[in-house]
C-alpha cells in the first residue's frame, strides 16, 4: 500500500516565511491517524459507552474540552456524535454495529495541522471569530469554527500550541491563507507527514 | 516662504524633526506630529480643494474627521487615495499629495465655470433636467457622459495596491471608544477590575480635546499621569489611530486601525490597516462632540475655520492661521479661541450673538485684548479666493440683522453654533435620539441598551469635571456588570474648562433683515448644499427629512453631514414653524468615517478571494498539461492540452477517443454523503422519487429527489454499502445543498428517523474509468475481483485492491460506455490515478477533463446542472418514469400542480445543427418562420460537437417539446448576435439502446 499523500505537499515546504529575524509560529502536518464518527440517537450517552469503555473513556464527555486516553482523542461534535482519533480504533467499528450506533471511517478526510509558537493565537484571531484567548479557550478546549467560510475543528494542545483538522480538498487553500496571514509574525514550516 | 504661520514656540510638534511634504507639485516644510492640514496653514497655503458642485475655491475647515473642504489626493501609483481628509493625513517626511476636483490646475479650474450656471444647478436639478426637453431620454443621454466625466470628488487609482490589510477578531469585557478625559477616566476605572479592556482613540495620540488646550497647562499634567495610570495596567489594551465606525447588534463592533498609514510604506510583510471586529460585553462610548459652524453668506470662502479647529491649530501645531481675526460665536466656547490667539498676536474681534453673556468671559476676554462685540456677528465674508474682511451686523434673537453691517478686514474668521454630540455608533444601534432643547443638539436616550453607556461631551455634557466623573464612573458599572465590582474615587481634577452650553444661542445662520442670507450661505459644504436649496426643497413640497436628504444631497456626502445635518433640520422646522424634533433626524449608518476597501477586504483577494477546493488527485492534473477551470469552489481539468490542441481540438479528440478506447476521468469532485442508521432505506425511500426499500447490498441505483416544491433538487446514485449502510452521490454543484437539506430534514420534520448524513467528499477520491477497453484495464489492474459483466453487471458494486491500493469499483456510465467509477480514501487518490496510467498504457487509456465528459452525457441525453436549474419538473426532464405512485416523497404533492402538468412547458429536446452551425448555451428558441422577440420557445441548456454523430448537438427545453419531434426550430443568440436553425431530436443521441454501457 503506498502511503498517504499529503494534501499540503506543495505547500509546506520547510523553511522560514515572513519577517525576518522573527519566528513566533511554526507550523507542521500532523501524521495522519485513524478518524472515526460514532454517531447515534436518542439515549446516545448510554449507548456509546461499550463503544468508549475499551479506549479507557467513561463517558462521551462535552462539547467544548477534548477527552484524551492515552492516544486516543475523543470530541464530541454534536449531541449524539463524536469523533474519535488516534490509533487502536480498529475494534471501534464492530463495537459500534454491536452497540446499535453507527461507525465512519473519516481517515481520509481531514488534514491536521498543528502550530506552535508565541503567535499562534494572535494568527488564530485573524482566521476565526471564536475566542481563542486563555480564559474562555483555555488547554483541552476545541470548537468547531469556520476559517474562511470552511469548517474546521479547533483544539487547544497548550497555550501555544493548536491542532487545526480541515477537510481534505479544501486544506491546501486554507493552510495557504494561514500562510500568508502568518507572514508578519515570522513562521516556520516543519517537516511533517510525506 | 517657510511656515510662515508657524508660531516660534508652542504646540506638541517635535519641532527637533523637520519633514517635507507635497502638495500641489510644490514642497513645503512641517514637523514630526504635523497633519497635511497644519503643514499647509504653517506654509499659508489657503487654497486646497475645489467643492464638489461649483468648483468654489475652498480650504482647511476643520481639524478633525468632520473635514468637508481639504479633501486630496494622497500617494501615487498603487498606493494613490483619493478623498483623505487632510485634516487626518499624518504628515511624514516625503509625503506626496495633490489636489482634487480641479482642471487644468487648482488655481485655473476650468469647473469653476459652474458657478456662473450656478442658477441652474439648484438642489434636485438631475431630477428637472433629465426629465426633458423633448420626449424620451435623449438629453439625459447626452449630458450624462459629461455629468459622469465631472462628477465624484477624488479620482480612483486603478493600479493595484501594493499594500496589506488584515482582519483581526478581538473578544473584551469592556471596550472604551474615545480617549478624551471621559474616557480615559473610564478606561481607569474598568482596568483595575483586572477585565481585558480595549481603549480606542481614532488620533494617533491620547487626550481628545485636551490636546487642543495650550501646552503645559494643568491638564497635561493630569492627562499625562492618567495616560501613564492606564498604559500600565496589564489588561488594559490601547489602540490610537484607530476608528470605531460601527455599532452592531450582538455588542460587535467594528474598527479599522491605520497601522501604517504615518508612513509612505509599511515594513516588509506588516499591514498598513488592520480591520477589528470586536465582541464585547460591555461598551463605553466617549466619542465626544463636533463643533457646528454659524451659517452665512461666504461661509465656505478659505479663511472660515470652526473656532475649535482655529484653538487645535494655535495650541496642538503652533500655527496662527491668521494675524487679523474675527471670532463669531453663538457660545461659551470660542472665548477660549479669541483670548488665546490674541495671547499669540493676532488682532481679534469676538462677535457673540448674545447680548448678554457671562461677565467673567467678558472680562477675561478683555484682558487678552480682545475687542467684543455682544449681539453681533459675521453676516457676510468677503473675498476673493479666501476671506479679507466681513460685514459684521447686530442681530436680534432669531440672528437676523438690525441694522447696518460694518465691513471690517480680516483674514480669518472662526465660527462657532454650539456643538453637535458625536452619537452615530449610539444610533447605529439604538435608533432616534433625543432632542436637547436647552442645547440645541441630539442627544442619545438614557439607559437605551444596557450594556452600552455613553458619557462627556457625546451626551452633551459641557463640563471636563462631570465628564471625568461621569467615565469614571461609568468605567465602574460596566465592570460591575461583567461581575467585577470594584470601588473608587474618579480623579479630582485641578483644571476647567469653558463650559460651552451655559447660555448657549440656539441661533444657527445669520440673515439681512429680510431674513435671506447674504450671498450665497453653505449648509453642506462638501455637498455645495446652500440654505436656498433649502428653502427650494421645501417650496417644492418635501417635508421628509428623508425626502430633503436625497433632494438636495445635504448630508450625502463623505462627510455624511457632520457639520451640516442640525442646520439642515434647522433650516426645515423654521420653515415649516415646527421645532427641530418635530422635523426629525435621519438614521445614522456604518461607516461613520469612510473606510479603506483594502482593510474590508484583508487577505481575502487574488487566489484567497475564497476558499478553492483541490481533488486528492489535482496535482497530476497541471503536472501532465491539463487546463483547469473552475467548477464552483472546486478546481477540475477542463481538458488536456499538452499536445499544442485548443479547447476544441482536445475535447472532441478526448470524447471520441473514450468511445473508440478507455478514457478516465477525475469525478472526486462528486458530491458524496454517507446515509447511516436502521432507517436508511425508509429515509431515502422518502428523499427520491422512485423506490428503495428493495435494493440490495451490493448495488446502486440512480435517482431523482425533488423540493418541497415539485421541482427537480438533484440526481445520482446510491450505492448500499452494508445493512444500514449507504453511500450517495450527488451533482458536483449541489452537494452542499442535498446535505443540508437532508439533515434540515431529519432535524425537523423526520426526527423519528434513526439515520445520519455526512459528508464523505473529502474522505473519498474517485476516478471513472470509461470506453469499451475500461473493463479489461482495470481487471488487469485489479486483484480480488472479477469485474466480468456476469460477476459485475451493471449498477452492482465491489472492494478490491489496486497495486495494494484498497478500491471500490462501481459499476455505472454517465458516458453511455461500458464504465466504472473506482473509489479509494483521498490520500491513494493520487497513486491509484498514476497505476492505472501506468497499467493503462498498453490499453491506450487517456485521461479526459470536463469538457469531452460533457460532450459524452450530452451525446447520451444525461441532464445535469444546465438542466437541474431549479425551475424543471421530472416530466420537463423526461424523468416522470422515476417516480413511484405507491408511495409518498418530498415534493410528490406539489409536483402536481396544475401549471406544472401544463403539456405547454417546456420540455427536455434534444437538438441537431447542420453543417457548422451551432448554439450557445442559452440560446433562444423560436418557430420556424415565428417572430423573434420575447423571451420565446424555450432555450439551449448545453451545447457540444458530438464526435460520435460528427455534428454539433444541444440539449434544450423548449415548449412542448415532446411532440415536436421532426420540427426546425430558430435558434438565436442575442448576447453573440448569431442565428441559425435545429431539427428537434430525442434527446438519446447515441446508442440509445444502451447497449454499449450494458456490454
Amino acid at each position: 500500500m503506498p502511503d498517504i499523500r499529503s494534501a499540503l505537499l506543495k505547500i509546506l515546504t520547510p523553511g522560514h516565511y515572513g519577517v525576518s529575524g522573527r519566528n513566533a509560529i511554526t507550523v507542521r502536518e500532523e501524521e495522519n491517524r485513524p478518524l472515526v464518527q460514532v454517531a447515534g440517537w436518542a439515549g446516545f450517552e448510554k449507548a456509546v459507552l461499550p463503544v468508549l469503555a475499551p479506549l479507557g473513556l467513561q463517558s462521551a464527555g462535552d462539547y467544548r474540552h477534548v477527552q484524551r486516553q492515552g492516544d486516543i482523542s475523543c470530541y464530541r461534535i454534536a449531541p449524539d456524535r463524536l469523533l474519535l482519533r488516534g490509533i487502536g480504533l480498529t475494534a471501534v467499528m464492530q463495537a459500534s454495529e454491536e452497540a446499535g450506533i453507527m461507525a465512519l471511517d473519516l481517515g481520509h478526510a481531514r488534514t491536521v495541522v498543528r502550530l506552535d509558537g508565541e503567535a499562534t493565537a494572535d494568527l488564530l484571531a485573524r482566521l476565526t471569530s471564536v475566542d481563542v484567548r486563555d480564559v474562555s479557550f483555555p488547554v483541552g478546549a476545541f470548537a468547531q469554527c469556520g476559517i474562511h467560510h470552511v469548517g474546521v475543528l479547533l483544539e487547544r494542545l497548550d497555550r501555544q500550541s493548536f491542532r487545526l483538522m480541515i477537510p481534505y480538498t479544501w486544506s491546501a487553500s486554507l493552510v495557504s491563507y494561514l500562510m500568508d496571514t502568518a507572514l508578519p509574525f515570522g513562521i516556520s514550516v516543519e517537516e511533517g507527514m510525506d | 516662504m517657510s511656515q510662515k504661520k508657524r508660531l516660534a514656540k508652542g504646540g506638541r510638534i517635535n519641532r527637533g524633526k523637520a519633514i517635507k511634504v507635497m502638495f500641489d507639485g510644490r514642497s513645503y516644510q512641517g514637523f514630526e506630529g504635523d497633519t497635511l492640514a497644519s503643514i499647509l496653514l504653517a506654509n499659508d497655503v489657503s487654497l486646497v480643494g475645489r467643492s464638489f458642485k461649483y468648483h468654489r475655491p475652498r480650504g482647511v475647515f476643520s481639524a478633525g474627521v468632520e473635514e468637508p473642504n481639504a479633501m486630496v489626493h494622497l500617494r501615487e501609483a498603487g498606493r494613490h487615495e483619493p478623498n483623505v481628509r487632510a485634516t487626518l493625513a499624518e504628515a511624514y517626511d516625503g509625503l506626496i499629495s495633490s489636489p482634487q476636483n480641479a482642471w487644468p490646475s487648482l488655481k485655473a479650474d476650468i469647473g469653476a465655470l459652474n458657478q456662473v450656471l450656478a442658477p441652474f444647478f439648484s438642489a434636485g436639478f438631475y431630477y428637472k433636467t433629465f426629465m426633458g426637453p423633448g420626449s424620451g431620454t435623449r438629453f439625459w443621454m447626452m449630458c450624462e457622459h459629461f455629468i459622469r466625466k465631472a462628477a465624484g470628488m477624488g479620482r480612483a487609482g486603478d493600479q493595484e495596491d501594493p499594500d496589506h490589510y488584515e482582519k483581526i477578531n478581538v473578544h473584551c469585557d469592556i471596550l472604551i471608544i474615545g480617549a478624551g478625559a471621559a474616557g480615559l477616566a473610564a478606561a481607569l476605572a474598568a482596568g483595575r477590575s483586572g477585565l481585558s479592556v480595549l481603549l480606542v482613540e481614532q488620533d494617533r495620540e491620547l487626550g481628545g480635546g485636551l490636546l487642543d488646550r495650550p501646552a503645559g497647562e494643568d491638564s497635561d499634567s493630569w492627562l499625562q499621569e492618567t495616560v501613564d495610570q492606564v498604559r500600565a495596567m496589564e489588561t488594559v489594551k490601547i489602540l490610537t489611530r484607530t476608528t470605531a465606525f460601527g455599532a452592531y447588534d450582538g455588542d460587535v463592533y467594528g474598527l479599522v486601525e491605520r497601522v501604517w498609514d504615518h508612513a509612505a510604506e509599511a515594513p516588509e510583510y506588516q499591514v498598513r490597516q488592520r480591520y477589528w471586529q470586536v465582541r464585547t460585553k460591555q461598551a463605553i462610548l466617549a466619542t465626544g462632540l463636533i463643533e457646528r459652524p454659524l451659517v452665512f453668506g461666504g461661509n465656505d470662502k478659505p479663511g472660515v475655520m470652526l473656532s475649535g479647529a482655529v484653538r487645535s491649530y494655535l495650541n496642538r501645531y503652533g500655527v496662527l492661521p491668521g494675524q487679523h481675526v474675527i471670532v463669531s460665536t453663538t457660545n461659551n466656547s470660542a472665548y477660549d479661541t479669541a483670548s488665546e490667539l490674541a495671547a499669540a498676536g493676532a488682532r481679534v474681534i469676538l462677535c457673540d450673538v448674545r447680548k448678554a453673556v457671562p461677565v467673567k468671559l467678558s472680562e477675561r476676554v478683555a484682558a487678552s485684548g480682545v475687542q467684543l462685540m455682544t449681539g453681533h456677528a459675521v453676516l457676510e465674508a468677503k473675498g476673493f479666493g479666501k476671506v479679507t474682511s466681513a460685514l459684521i451686523t447686530p442681530v436680534d434673537e432669531t440672528g437676523r440683522a438690525t441694522g447696518l453691517a460694518e465691513q471690517i478686514p480680516c483674514d480669518l474668521i472662526a465660527v462657532s453654533a454650539g456643538f453637535a454630540p458625536v452619537l452615530h455608533l449610539w444610533s447605529q444601534r439604538a435608533g432616534k435620539p433625543d432632542y436637547d432643547s436647552e442645547k440645541g443638539c441630539f442627544v442619545p436616550k438614557a439607559d437605551s441598551i444596557p450594556s452600552m453607556t455613553c458619557v462627556g461631551g457625546m451626551i452633551g455634557n459641557g463640563s471636563i469635571k462631570t465628564s471625568v466623573t461621569d467615565g469614571f464612573k461609568a468605567g465602574l458599572a460596566a465592570a460591575e456588570a461583567c461581575g467585577a465590582g470594584i470601588e473608587g474615587e474618579a480623579p479630582d481634577i485641578s483644571f476647567a474648562g469653558t463650559d460651552w452650553t451655559e447660555m448657549s444661542s440656539q441661533i444657527w445662520s445669520i440673515t439681512k433683515e429680510n431674513g435671506k442670507a447674504s450671498g450665497k450661505a453653505f449648509i453642506d459644504l462638501q455637498h455645495d448644499v446652500t440654505r436656498s436649496d433649502i428653502d427650494l426643497a421645501h417650496r417644492e413640497g418635501f417635508v421628509s427629512v428623508e425626502h430633503l436628504k436625497r433632494y438636495t444631497t445635504t448630508g450625502m456626502a463623505t462627510d455624511q453631514g457632520k457639520l451640516s445635518n442640525l442646520s439642515a433640520l434647522a433650516r426645515m422646522a423654521e420653515l415649516r414653524s415646527l421645532a427641530i424634533p418635530e422635523v426629525g433626524t435621519t438614521t445614522f449608518r456604518p461607516p461613520y468615517t469612510p473606510i479603506s476597501i483594502g482593510s474590508v477586504v484583508g487577505h481575502d483577494y487574488g487566489s484567497h478571494f475564497r476558499a478553492t477546493r483541490y481533488s486528492p488527485i489535482h496535482d497530476w492534473h497541471p503536472e501532465n498539461g491539463a487546463e483547469m477551470i473552475e467548477a464552483g469552489a472546486w478546481m477540475r481539468p477542463w481538458y488536456y492540452g499538452a499536445s499544442g490542441k485548443n479547447l476544441r481540438d482536445a475535447y472532441i479528440s478526448e470524447a471520441d477517443h473514450v468511445r473508440h478506447h478507455v478514457g478516465m476521468v477525475d469525478v472526486s469532485t462528486l458530491g458524496k454523503i454517507a446515509v447511516q442508521g436502521p432507517d436508511a432505506a425508509e429515509f431515502l425511500n422518502r428523499v427520491y422519487v422512485n423506490g428503495w426499500k428493495t435494493l440490495q447490498p451490493g448495488r446502486i441505483r440512480y435517482g431523482v429527489m425533488l423540493r418541497e416544491d415539485g421541482f427537480v433538487l438533484d440526481d445520482g446514485t446510491t450505492a448500499r454499502l452494508g445493512e444500514h449502510d449507504y453511500f450517495m452521490t450527488t451533482t458536483t454543484s449541489n452537494a452542499a445543498k442535498v446535505l443540508a437539506f437532508m439533515e434540515h430534514l431529519l432535524q425537523t420534520a423526520w426526527q423519528d428517523l434513526k439515520v445520519h448524513v455526512t459528508s464523505v467528499t473529502d474522505q473519498w477520491a474517485a476516478i471513472a474509468v470509461a470506453g469499451p477497453q475500461s473493463r479489461t484495464l482495470l481487471q488487469a489492474a485489479v486483484t480480488g475481483a472479477d469485474l466480468s459483466a456476469d460477476s459485475l453487471p451493471n449498477n452492482h458494486l465491489v472492494s478490491a485492491e489496486i497495486d495494494g491500493i484498497p478500491v471500490r469499483i462501481h459499476r455505472m456510465s454517465y458516458s453511455g460506455e461500458l464504465a466504472y467509477e473506482v473509489y479509494t480514501p483521498s490520500g491513494y487518490g493520487y497513486a491509484l490515478w498514476s497505476q492505472l496510467t501506468d497499467v493503462g498504457k498498453a490499453y491506450n487509456l487517456r485521461p479526459y477533463g470536463t469538457e469531452a465528459m460533457g460532450a459524452l452525457r450530452i451525446e447520451k441525453g444525461h441532464v445535469a446542472g444546465p438542466e437541474l436549474d431549479g425551475r424543471t419538473t421530472l416530466k420537463d426532464l423526461a424523468l416522470g418514469g422515476f417516480a413511484s405512485s405507491k408511495k409518498p416523497f418530498v415534493g410528490s404533492v406539489l409536483k402536481n400542480r396544475e401549471k406544472l402538468e401544463d403539456p405547454a412547458r417546456p420540455s427536455l429536446v434534444g437538438l441537431e445543427f447542420s453543417g457548422e452551425n451551432r448554439a450557445l448555451s442559452g440560446a433562444l428558441l423560436y418557430s420556424q418562420g415565428a417572430q423573434t422577440e420575447g423571451h420565446g420557445e424555450g432555450h439551449v441548456t448545453s451545447t457540444t460537437y458530438s464526435p460520435a454523430l460528427g455534428k454539433n448537438i444541444a440539449l434544450a427545453l423548449l415548449a412542448g417539446g415532446a411532440d415536436r419531434l421532426g420540427d426546425t426550430v430558430q435558434v438565436v443568440d442575442f448576447v453573440g448576435d448569431t442565428r441559425c436553425t435545429a431539427t428537434v431530436v430525442s434527446t438519446h443521441f447515441f446508442d440509445p439502446e444502451g447497449d454499449r454501457q450494458n456490454a
